[in-house]
């Protein structure tokens, strides 16, 4: 295993090298979770399976914090599919006065909700052969990379389309070359206020699950307002 | 695990018809939702197209199409659409066109249909609101300038001359169509000018020109055109800016029609009163003639302003009373006075005020006592000739069956009436009396109208205890039988548009206002109307209540489905009549058709033993 993987916010630098080699891990699940293989990668964002991915954390720091919910729902450049959302909320197991409520989500609530391994299984099966796509890639990515070194002693690292960073991206090319001079900085890109540019409606809670959906409606937006649908996922991910 | 989505819910329930349904169904419509976002300017979904989905509009605004491409409705967050294609055969019958960007939350079929089924207000709400949908359609669709296509105001292909034409010609042209401007092409049908009857009169006319000067030299050359996506007010403005009053719609390079000023005011009048008013001030069979030309927009507003069926039928009645009246009018201007009185008297629909769009005329005369043939046949020869033609002229066909004025059959002395009405009450004869029935619903139009008044009198009287003229009617009253099978199924017949229909009016509303007519009869109603006979019948015991109350509400369903299908069949620019295809309607509208069937067939069972030439 590249040593670099384990540093924060390092990828591999080819996504189907990576694959290959994680697919004969010797984990079963995080193996079929490999195997399935990142073919979306080739295919063009309007014609991509995706799966739009929010987690809750006790905190930022992925070292120390721990993931508290997790919303998922499939998608593609068309329709978000809700019968296939799911959402859990996870217990932590031990969990700091500090963080007794976390967007809502109480201590009682946690207490009684399942630990990550045993969510883990529904978790790797949803997302196989899925594009994931997030808002914000910095948070998921690296709670998603300790997770796999807490389970199972190495990085858990897929590729990901982040709406975040598509957006600075997007913004910043349709800034003028004066703005750009000027280093003038970009609106806000916080999911709410990103979504306000496409028109998106407001959503009132902002659970695991809510913010997936919002995820995925937000680059439906993109796809359609930057016209990104031909463009090849590998091109866009990251 | 079963996942919750209450802020999916909650968009939704703040809106009808999502509000009534119970909390867990709503719930596994959210988990069954597919959301799909689209910007502004796009196609949701195109005519014909298979629609597996209802919509609802999460955020945005859309805009609703005709068949024909005029603007249908616009509907902002908070509204569904698709429906009428889901109700109807699963294919897009309104097109779809994003506004704004927009964000939808996708109802599949199955889900949409199984609701409808199992809560009945969640399903009511897509049966009214087809209504409330037509309705919001008048308001944005046609009251409102703003939403109007210029198209709909064009009625007539452009009269199109070359510039060699002399302005004498092009004058003659000009009156001859009824139009007030000429477009002025070349041999390639390219656009040079328009000549308006303005120009004539300044231009020619105001400055001696010689009558042989060709329209090249004084036609306003490169009008100010419009093309044919502009919207009413648009059009008004540029008429306002540049004082014009006339401008041509182009679709690319050809001229679709000119649009004047007058046929803007014309359009924001469209209400029957108006119409009243202008049949009554006509000063010519042609200019009447032109007004019947307004018959059908009137007709679809009525409709669509959810009138009753009652309410429809009176002002279609009183409209259609307003036309005899003028034409009498006007055919003694040309004739003379009449050397003695008449009254010009209606017969059936427009008698009973029951009148729709597809209808001949049903009239005759009651002449004074002291008519004479020798030398008063021949006024009213021509003035029934003259009167019958004249409104043929004006969209009410000649009656086949010759029940007209212009018949000296039907051109009678009072008490000539009389007679005949007596011959029929007292010598019933089932055959006879079949044509004759149309004769029991009179009403007076123009001039003596007492006389009409006494004729109702001595019917009401003459038929109440006439058991075998009463059991004879009551007869006739059950040749047309409702369309409904054994297992209440619709009987159906082919009809020339490769459908399977049945005729709603002879299968329905004709075979219940003869039932109700009897009934009337018999208890000495001298009401016309079929709810006001009604209305007479339930004061006495001829009927329970609640029999009484069926027939009123099914009288009510099928007259407001005849006039409805007639309003869709002038809305997608066919002729309309009295078919209905039943595989068009809704489910629970075709639910409601044959309740209402039902109710017939019941009437006439509930007659064949009430009266009886003996009983």
């Amino acid at each position: 295993m590249d040593n670099i993987l384990q540093e924060r916010g390092s990828v591999p630098e080819e996504w189907i090298g990576f694959q290959q080699l994680m697919a004969g891990c010797s984990h079963a699940e995080l193996k079929d979770f490999y195997q399935s293989g990142f073919s979306y990668l080739d295919q063009k964002l309007v014609e991509a399976p995706c799966l739009a991915i929010d987690i809750e954390t006790t905190g930022l720091n992925a070292e120390r914090d721990k993931i508290v919910s997790i919303g998922l729902v499939e998608f593609d450049a068309s329709r978000v599919y809700l019968a296939s959302a799911k959402h859990w909320l996870v217990n932590p197991g031990e969990l700091s006065d500090s963080s007794v409520i976390v967007h809502g989500i109480t201590h009682s609530d946690v207490s009684r909700a399942p630990t990550i391994d045993a969510v883990i299984p529904e978790l790797l099966r949803a997302m196989a052969g899925r594009l994931s796509v997030v808002h914000y890639r910095a948070m998921e990515r690296e709670f998603f990379r300790m997770l796999g070194f807490s389970l199972w002693s190495q990085p858990w690292l897929f590729p990901v389309i982040d709406t975040f960073a598509l957006e600075t991206t997007c913004l910043k090319q349709s800034q003028g070359w004066f703005d750009r001079f000027r280093n003038k900085s970009l609106p806000s890109l916080r999911l709410p206020d990103a979504r306000l540019r496409y028109h998106l409606p407001e959503y009132e809670n902002h659970d695991a699950l809510v913010d997936a959906i919002a995820t995925a409606e937000l680059l439906q937006a993109q796809i359609q307002k930057w016209q990104l649908g031909d463009r090849r996922v590998k091109a866009l991910c990251q | 695990m079963s996942v919750e989505l209450p802020d999916i819910e909650r968009a939704l329930s703040d809106y009808e018809p999502f509000c009534w349904l119970p909390a867990d169904a709503l719930s596994a419509m959210a988990r069954s939702i597919e959301v799909s976002y689209q910007q502004a300017g796009q196609v949701v979904l195109a005519l014909e197209d298979p629609i597996h989905h209802l919509y609802f509009v999460r955020s945005g605004e859309v805009e609703l199409f005709r068949r024909d491409g005029s603007l249908f409705n616009r509907l902002p967050a908070g509204h569904v659409f698709g429906q009428m294609g889901l109700l109807m055969n699963a294919k897009v019958r309104f097109p779809a066109t994003t506004r704004k960007d927009c964000l939808f939350y996708l109802i599949p079929i199955q889900l949409f249909m199984d609701y409808c089924e199992k809560y009945s207000e969640f399903g009511d709400f897509f049966e009214v609101n087809e209504h409330s949908i037509l309705e919001q359609a008048t308001q944005v669709g046609t009251d409102d300038m703003t939403t109007v296509p210029v198209t709909e105001l064009i009625k007539t292909e452009p009269l199109v001359v070359t510039p060699d034409t002399t302005v004498a010609e092009c004058a003659v042209r000009i009156s001859d169509h009824y139009i007030a401007a000429a477009v002025v092409q070349d041999e390639q049908g390219r656009l040079l000018g328009i000549v308006t009857d303005n120009d004539l009169r300044a231009k020619v006319v105001a400055k001696r020109l010689p009558y042989d000067t060709p329209v090249g030299e004084i036609m306003s050359t490169e009008p100010q055109v419009m093309d044919d996506h502009a919207y009413l007010h648009e059009v008004m403005l540029v008429m306002l800016r540049n004082n014009i009053h006339h401008v041509p719609i182009v679709d690319e390079n050809r001229v679709l029609g000119v649009v004047s000023l007058l046929d803007m005011v014309a359009h924001e009048s469209q209400n029957s009163l108006l119409l009243v008013r202008s049949i009554l001030s006509s000063e010519s069979v042609e200019a009447l003639a032109q007004l019947s030309a307004q018959l059908p927009a009137v007709y679809e507003r009525l409709v669509n302003e959810h009138a009753t069926s009652h309410m429809i039928g009176s002002a279609m009645s009183v409209i259609g009373a307003s036309f005899m009246q003028q034409m009498a009018k006007l055919v003694e201007e040309e004739l003379g006075p009449p050397p003695v009185p008449y009254c010009l008297i209606a017969l059936g629909s427009l008698a009973r005020d029951e009148q729709l769009l597809v209808t001949d005329q049903d009239n005759a005369l009651i002449l004074s006592d002291d008519y004479d043939e020798a030398s008063h046949g021949h006024y009213f020869e021509q003035f029934g000739q003259m009167l019958c033609e004249g409104l043929d002229r004006c969209g009410y066909p000649l009656c086949e069956g010759l029940i007209m004025a212009s018949n000296p059959q039907w051109r009678l002395r009072l008490y000539e009436w009389r007679d005949q009405f007596t011959e029929w009450i007292e010598n019933p004869e089932p055959k006879a009396l079949l044509n004759a029935s149309i004769f029991f619903d009179l009403v007076a139009v123009h001039g003596k109208k007492k006389w009409a008044r006494e004729l109702q009198q001595f019917i009401a009287t003459k038929a109440k205890g006439s058991k075998p003229f009463l059991a004879s009617l009551a007869r006739n009253a059950l040749n047309r039988t409702p369309p409904l099978g054994v297992f209440k199924n619709f009987v159906l017949e082919e009809d020339g548009r490769e459908k399977r229909s049945l005729n709603i009016k002879r299968r329905g509303t004709a075979p219940l206002t003869d039932i109700i007519r009897v009934h009337a009869l018999a208890m000495g109603s001298m009401s016309q109307n079929s709810f006001e006979r009604l209305d007479d019948i339930s004061k006495t015991k001829l009927l329970p209540k609640e029999k009484y109350e069926e027939l009123s509400n099914a009288l009510e369903l099928l007259y407001s489905m005849r006039a409805h299908q007639q309003m869709l069949a002038i809305r997608e620019k066919r002729q309309p009549d009295n078919k209905i295809a039943p595989d068009t309607l809704s489910l629970t509208r075709q639910r409601s058709l044959k309740e209402a069937f039902s109710v017939v067939a019941q009437a006439q069972r509930f007659m064949k033993y009430r009266y009886t030439a003996n009983g």
